[in-house]
């Protein structure tokens, strides 16, 4: 399993949302957007300019500061920045398709993420007899800390981080994740509406069962005919 | 229903307010069905207004700022709803679908049949469907879509021929 580096990541991927959304961008738009510090931002900027992914342009001077500059993102940056969001994604959501043109290691070469500690739970569905099953890591998680809730087309699974209680400093050091996490797993179509059998924590791995909607229908049926009985 | 929420985020939808109307209007209010899912309305449908603002007859200095104050908006509309970084903006295969198509007669042709597809969950799982097949096509395979010419969303058949035709 390949695991992505935490906040830098994060802040990675959030600054390169950024230069594809507004397409030409000055430093201080992409710290307001991404919320990163000044020096993120300009070593990001010049990661672009040195790989020929941006095109620079002065803007007009207001008043006595330094001329300001604009950067304005070429077709290679903008295919370079959308296959490194396609490779992240993809890395913390192994069950998504791969996008048709996401694949071309040269251009997210520059952009490569080095294999770190996780950055939100990865997790893999399979089908097992009857039932369909998911299987994530969420270590330092018991299963009181994690929900997992049912929909029509995915299963959405929440969790709370115990390390939270933790300083900020702390939990930066432990840099597992961040202190809550949402995920949503992708289930095929004839697990739609699924119910949860069974779910249990052991060594760090959840583990969740799901059954057919109707598998529910007849197990209430069950549980009315006993009643009845 | 539309309520005051006195975040940072709303300033941004405050400044822009007409856009923020015309978002709600065409992705919440137009379209007849009302299961349709969340990623179809906050990212294909919003992407015909985003084109829109994309392509603005005003000066380019005009149409930054309001880019800029979007993305300042959405970003934190995201934070506040705890939305993870990886998902702001929806799923990146329809993200990319629709910034491609958008402007193309075929980018239009579906975006009507979405707003006119009738109600119910059955519709509206078919046209997850249809997005979810639409998103792993390349371009020959969109091309051979829109030569077909079909207007309804009875279109995931076609997609199912067309994804058979390219075999």
């Amino acid at each position: 399993m390949v695991m992505v580096n935490g906040a830098e990541s994060v802040s990675k991927y959030r600054m390169a949302r950024a230069a594809v959304d507004m397409g030409d961008f000055s430093v201080a738009e992409l710290i307001a957007l991404a919320d990163v510090p000044e020096g993120t931002a300009a070593h990001f900027i010049s990661t672009l300019t040195g790989g020929h992914l941006v095109q620079t342009v002065s803007l007009p001077s207001q008043g006595k500061g330094r001329p300001r500059n604009s950067y304005q993102l070429v077709e290679a940056g903008r295919k370079s920045l959308r296959n490194y969001m396609h490779q992240v994604r993809l890395r913390t959501e192994g069950d998504k398709v791969p996008f048709p043109d996401a694949s071309s290691p040269k251009e997210v070469e520059i952009f490569a993420e080095p294999v770190m500690a996780l950055a939100a739970p990865y997790f893999k569905g399979y089908p097992s007899g009857s039932r369909y099953v998911l299987v994530g890591a969420v270590p330092g998680l018991s299963a009181k800390d994690v929900t997992v809730l049912p929909k029509r087309h995915h299963v959405t699974v929440q969790g709370s981080n115990p390390a939270s209680v933790l300083p900020s400093w702390a939990q930066k050091a432990i840099g597992l994740f961040r202190e809550t996490f949402i995920r949503d797993v992708d289930i095929p179509a004839d697990f739609a509406n699924p119910v949860v059998l069974r779910q249990v924590v052991r060594n760090g791995i959840l583990t969740v069962e799901l059954g057919k909607a109707t598998e529910a229908v007849g197990t209430i049926a069950m549980a009315k005919a006993a009643a009845k009985r | 229903m539309w309520w005051l929420q006195p975040k940072q985020f709303a300033f941004y939808s405050a400044v822009l307010l007409d856009l923020t109307f015309v978002h709600e209007y065409l992705c919440h209010v137009i379209p007849v069905n009302r299961q349709l899912d969340k990623d179809i309305r906050e990212i294909w449908l919003h992407c015909g207004i985003a084109f829109g603002m994309r392509n603005l007859p005003d000066l380019k200095s005009e149409r930054h700022p309001v880019r800029f104050v979007w993305q300042m908006f959405r970003n934190g509309y995201a934070k506040h709803h705890n939305i993870d970084e990886f998902h702001v903006g929806g799923p990146l295969s329809l993200d990319d679908l629709a910034r491609d198509l958008s402007g193309r007669p075929l980018f239009w042709t579906i975006t009507l049949a979405v707003l006119a597809a009738p109600d119910g969950q059955d519709q509206a799982d078919q046209i997850a469907r249809l997005f979810n097949k639409l998103s792993s096509f390349n371009d020959a395979q969109l091309d051979g879509l829109q030569a077909s010419g079909q207007t309804t969303i009875a279109m995931l058949d076609i997609v199912a021929s067309v994804l058979q035709s390219m075999r």
